[in-house]
């Protein structure tokens, strides 16, 4: 199963681009020096800014001072594993809780493989993908802002 | 123990980051249609 994936040449626009050497990354926009020497710097230096911002503003007080005599009122994850942790604490089943947790790197993984079933790119000529995404991004953040509130009003966040 | 700044910071960059990539993805869309 091959994607042929052309560029848009009848587009005056992008041919005149593709001339010189712009346009479109995939279809002859030379990394060198266009990416590589103008935006990699903009990027490094937007995050250098932003991480000396965050450190300056917030000073060192990211969680609470450890105190080994003393356990947390809640013990919470890494923030990255909040969704799947909300997973695994509201599911009644923990078995079930553990299959479902496996099943987000799984269905990750089936993603290189099924993407081109669709031939565009464009997120608005793939609704059912990009419905797929926007939905798993809602649940995630849901469930993320849920696990870290007490577990009885962690599904509705406490809203209804 | 949530820190506010950092909580409205995700939440905020999350919602930026996606109104900014399906914006600019629909004038790409415009364009070639």
């Amino acid at each position: 199963m091959s994607v042929v994936k052309e560029p848009t040449l009848a587009d005056f626009y992008v041919r005149k681009k593709l001339y010189t050497g712009m346009g479109h990354n995939y279809y002859g926009e030379p990394a060198w020096p266009n990416d590589l020497l103008y935006m990699f710097p903009v990027v490094i230096l937007g995050t250098l800014f932003c991480l000396v911002s965050l450190a300056v503003l917030e000073t060192g007080s990211i969680g609470d001072a450890s105190d080994p005599f003393k356990t947390p009122e809640e013990i919470l994850p890494e923030w990255y594993f909040y969704p799947v942790f909300q997973i695994l604490r509201t599911v009644p089943s923990k078995l079930i809780g553990i299959l479902l947790m496996a099943g987000v790197p799984v269905g990750l993984a089936t993603v290189p493989f099924i993407e081109n079933i669709n031939q565009f790119q464009n997120p608005f000529r793939r609704p059912i993908a990009s419905a797929v995404f926007l939905f798993g991004t809602l649940v995630a953040i849901w469930l993320g802002i849920g696990a870290t509130l007490p577990i009885d009003i962690s599904l509705t966040l406490g809203l209804f | 123990m949530i820190e506010l700044l950092l909580f409205g910071i995700i939440l905020g960059l999350i919602s930026c980051v996606l109104a900014g990539l399906f914006v600019s993805a629909y004038y790409q869309y415009k364009r070639n249609r």
